[in-house]
């Protein structure tokens, strides 16, 4: 059986990511080709006449007759190349919007200007994380920032240039796409309907991995990036990609923001609302982010923090970073997933 | 039906004036801003034309400018958002749609008719005021809050943006009856108008063109104007059609809004094909090839149009059997404009072809066009263009088609009826220097964005990843390069007014029935209704006379050998180089005395 080969990027062309990828390249060639064909051979005659014919002195124009056979010919023949283009892409465009039958089902939420992926054990992140080799059902829904008009939901559409797939996500309705990963690696998505000031930031990545690695990133969510040598590090990022900064300063002398300031929180006692105290540990922290209005810190019951059920790895991460902002932060006890000794203890 | 010899226009002046040009027949300004001349109509629309195409340019060079490098250049994201949405709508709406019909047609189809005026002069006059109050509101939705949703205002983004869309919207509005009512008068001047012997087959391609487009422009614009009156509805009655909060559906935004759009496309390119047409036959001093077909295939353009609107939501969240009609029917509408590019072509062969500037310009659309329809094709399959849709591949395409297409043929109308429209020639040399600064800045600019968008570059984009610098920042250079080409041109043109030489009545030698006017035409065109007795490209029907008469001895000899106006021959006279027969039919038709 031949072993389908999916190419590298060319000058026109991303790399082939996907399974869909080489029919639409393969058609687009063709269409290419006969384009320059008929181009060389329109411009040519073009320019071959004009030298040909040109003024001369003493020499007539002379009048054409009627050619009708050739131009029927020239009018119709055409079609045979167009219905041939038409086919060829109805054909795969059937091929995109019928998901195989063992397709997994993610869903993305797009809002102005980010992307939300919720992966089928309902773990959400803003990055995009697929197995190779596994046909994925993109099911999508654009979703408004809040309650007030100018929140609402608006137009966006979901596109990985390298896969080949993109389509609309409207408000008011889902819209899907499908596809299996080829290769592994990180490929970028972009949002390609305008949808307002944040349009061209509004990007994101697809991660695929083995589909090993895969099944291990659903128990536990994602692995820290490459790049990023110790836990706090990588919380501190994740604390700011999830707009916490928004109601949390980090930095003592600035006091309460909407929320408590978070500098030396960890390891110390905190006011509950409704009488007592507890002490900040791990247990006590991870439960502020995903269920904050469960002991919430006294004073601050109407500030209305929404729930952040990231995958484990992320909410770890987040302790270590309160850890790091706290003079009693090393008394905490947080599972590690950065560096050489994280990847060693997870073996 | 003939026109009485001797009929006055209203306003027009007493009989002393009967030998008067349309510019010097009646002095001062009042005399122009309620003129009910077509010719005073045409270029009071081509200033205001030119003046918004010059605007959107600046945009343009705005937008080209920002992304010369990624990240912040010049302004910030929300100011690039309003630049980007106001030079596609000022040029679409305020340049490109009115630019040959309402300046070139207004002033050119009753001529070629063989016609006083058009069949409604005050209905004509209403419609330029009309444009005027339009483009009124369109400023002051510039200078208000502007607008950022993209020319095409899809919803729901632009009932929730804060910019000034109701005003910007019903500025369209306002401007579509304008171009509703020239579509009406055209219609009924062609049907009514004609000149005795002017039956339909004998009619310039020109007309065959606007024509085509003012059925267009009298069935589509309606539309038009009911979606956008339906989104202002919307947004100031709170009534779901739209809104899917209020059980609306966006998607239907986009049917409505393309359904009008795609049909505008072909208003914006046929009058580009028409002028081509006329520049063709007169620099190739030979016929149309196959004008029968040609002029049907504006015919089908027409009606073709209508059908293939889905096209532009093939991502958008329809059904797939939609998407199959409208691909299907898409290929179908590429037919008729291939059929114009091959008779433009064939009509080279066997012709006498001299290369001025009109001509390069017409030339210049052939490889241009050609390009744009050929890029059209990745579009209409569906498959690819689920990867091409929306992003610089489409920019690309539709710049082809508008601005090598339409701006190009425009330009090119512009030179080659320059002569005749003020009485001037212009620089020949200035003009093809120009012309190689355009035709070059333009494919440096455009060409590159095919790779960009095939590559993945989306569309409507502030800031991009690095990756795609040199690319962008190539295109911006070309588009600067272009700039210089119009304003070389727009210099020509200029000195051309102040210190022209004068313009003999024909000096292209053309056998079009416009040319046989004077420059510039009289006030009511002729002194009596021409009865026409050949076609427009008739070549060896015609006289030596129709063809050269009121040449002053002094003008070069270039002008008939086509090689311009700046250079001199020394040898031989003038009737020698042409040699068209002499005709043994008495020549009935009554010219300019």
């Amino acid at each position: 059986m031949e072993e389908q080969e999916y190419l590298d990027a060319t000058i026109q062309l991303p790399e082939q990511a996907s399974t869909l990828a080489p029919a639409v390249d393969s058609l687009y060639y063709d269409i290419y080709w006969i384009s320059v064909a008929f181009f060389v051979a329109i411009v040519g005659a073009m320019v071959w006449f004009a030298w040909q014919y040109r003024r001369r002195k003493g020499v007539k124009s002379k009048p054409p007759g009627h050619h009708t056979a050739l131009e029927l010919f020239w009018t119709f023949s055409p079609l045979i190349l167009l219905a041939y283009m038409f086919h060829q892409g109805f054909d795969g465009y059937m091929a995109m919007v019928i998901p195989p039958e063992n397709a997994i089902t993610v869903r993305a939420r797009a809002y102005k200007w980010r992307w939300e992926f919720e992966q089928p054990n309902g773990m959400i992140e803003g990055q995009l994380r697929v197995p190779v080799g596994q046909p994925v059902r993109m099911v999508m829904a654009s979703v408004p920032n809040g309650p007030n008009p100018e929140d609402a939901a608006v137009l966006h559409s979901f596109f990985i240039p390298s896969f080949r797939v993109k389509r609309d996500v409207v408000p008011g309705m889902y819209t899907s796409l499908w596809f299996e990963a080829t290769r592994e690696g990180t490929f970028d998505i972009y949002c390609t309907e305008y949808c307002g000031t944040g349009h061209s930031r509004m990007l994101s990545e697809v991660e695929v991995m083995s589909q090993e690695a895969y099944r291990e990133y659903l128990r536990i969510g994602p692995s820290c990036p490459e790049d990023i040598e110790e836990d706090w590090e990588w919380g501190q990022s994740l604390f700011a990609n999830n707009g916490c900064p928004a109601c949390h300063n980090v930095d003592a002398a600035q006091g309460a923001g909407v929320g408590p300031n978070l500098a030396n929180v960890a390891g110390t006692m905190q006011p509950i609302d409704g009488g007592g105290e507890h002490l900040a540990d791990y247990a006590y922290i991870r439960e502020s982010i995903q269920q904050p209005q469960a002991q919430i810190v006294s004073g601050f019951t109407s500030a209305a923090m929404p729930a952040f059920n990231l995958p484990e790895t992320q909410l770890d991460a987040l302790v270590s970073y309160l850890a790091h902002l706290s003079s009693e932060g090393s008394s905490l006890e947080i599972p590690q997933h950065c560096g050489d000794a994280a990847a060693q203890a997870e073996e | 039906m003939t026109v009485e010899a001797g009929t006055h226009l209203p306003g027009e002046g007493d009989h002393a004036h009967d030998d008067a040009n349309y510019i010097e027949g009646a002095k001062g300004v009042m005399s122009w801003l309620i003129t009910l001349d077509h010719k005073r109509i045409g270029i009071m629309y081509l200033g205001a034309i030119l003046l918004n195409f010059f605007v959107g340019g600046v945009f343009a060079l705005l937008v080209r400018t920002e992304l010369i490098l990624p990240g912040e250049t010049i302004m910030d994201a929300e100011t690039y958002n309003k630049v980007f949405t106001l030079h596609g709508a000022i040029m679409v709406f305020l340049f490109i749609i009115p630019s040959v019909p309402a300046a070139i047609g207004n002033f050119f189809l009753p001529i070629m008719l063989g016609a006083k005026d058009v069949a409604f002069p005050r209905l004509n006059l209403m419609s330029f005021y009309i444009y005027v109050l339009g483009a009124g509101f369109a400023i002051f939705s510039i200078v208000d809050n502007s607008v950022d949703t993209g020319w095409t205002f899809y919803t729901p983004y632009s009932q929730t943006t804060s910019t000034s869309v109701l005003a910007m919207t019903l500025a369209v509005f306002i401007l579509g009856f304008s171009s509703i009512l020239t579509g009406v008068n055209f219609i009924a001047t062609v049907h009514k108008l004609r000149a005795p012997g002017l039956h339909w087959k004998r009619l310039p391609l020109f007309i065959w063109g606007i024509y085509a487009t003012s059925v267009i422009q009298v069935l589509a614009t309606p539309v038009l104007a009911i979606t956008l009156f339906l989104l202002m509805m919307e947004k100031v009655l709170t009534i779901g059609i739209f809104d899917p909060r209020l059980g609306g559906d966006p998607v239907l935004f986009q049917h409505f809004f393309w359904f009008y759009s795609h049909p505008a496309v072909y208003i914006m390119i046929l009058p580009g094909m028409a002028i081509v047409n006329e520049i063709i036959g007169t620099f190739s001093r030979r016929p149309l090839f196959g004008y029968m077909f040609i002029a049907m295939s504006s015919v089908a353009l027409a009606l073709l149009g209508f059908l293939v609107w889905g096209h532009h939501m093939f991502v958008a969240g329809m059904s797939e059997y939609a998407t199959m009609v409208f691909s299907g029917l898409t290929f179908l509408v590429a037919i008729p404009s291939g059929v114009k590019v091959f008779n433009w072509v064939a009509t080279l062969y066997n012709g006498s072809v001299s290369f001025q500037s009109p001509m390069l310009y017409a030339l210049a659309f052939i490889v241009l066009f050609s390009i744009g329809g050929l890029t059209g094709l990745f579009l209409g399959t569906l498959s690819v263009d689920v990867h091409l849709h929306d992003t610089y591949f489409v920019v690309a395409h539709f710049h082809y088609v508008m601005v090598g297409g339409t701006v190009i043929g425009f330009v090119g109308g512009l030179h080659y009826w320059w002569p005749k429209m003020t009485g001037k020639l212009y620089d020949e040399m200035l003009a093809k220097i120009a012309f190689v600064f355009v035709f070059i800045g333009f494919n440096m600019t455009f060409l590159t964005q095919f790779v960009l968008g095939s590559q993945g570059m989306p569309r409507r984009y502030y800031d991009y990843l690095d990756h795609f610098q040199p690319l962008h920042g190539f295109s911006s250079i070309g588009s600067y390069v272009l700039g210089i080409g119009f304003f070389i041109m727009g210099f020509m043109f200029i000195k051309s007014l102040m210190s022209g030489k004068k313009s003999p009545p024909n000096p292209w030698g053309s056998a079009g029935f416009e040319w046989m006017t004077a420059s510039p035409p009289l006030m009511h065109n002729f002194h009596h209704t021409p009865v026409i007795d050949r076609g427009p490209y008739d070549y060896h029907l015609a006289t030596e006379e129709e063809l050269f008469d009121g040449f002053p001895e002094e003008m070069p000899e270039g002008i008939r050998s086509g090689r311009g106006v700046a250079e001199h021959e020394t040898e031989g006279s003038s009737s020698a180089e042409t040699e068209m027969e002499e005709t043994d039919d008495a020549d009935t038709r009554d010219e300019e005395e």
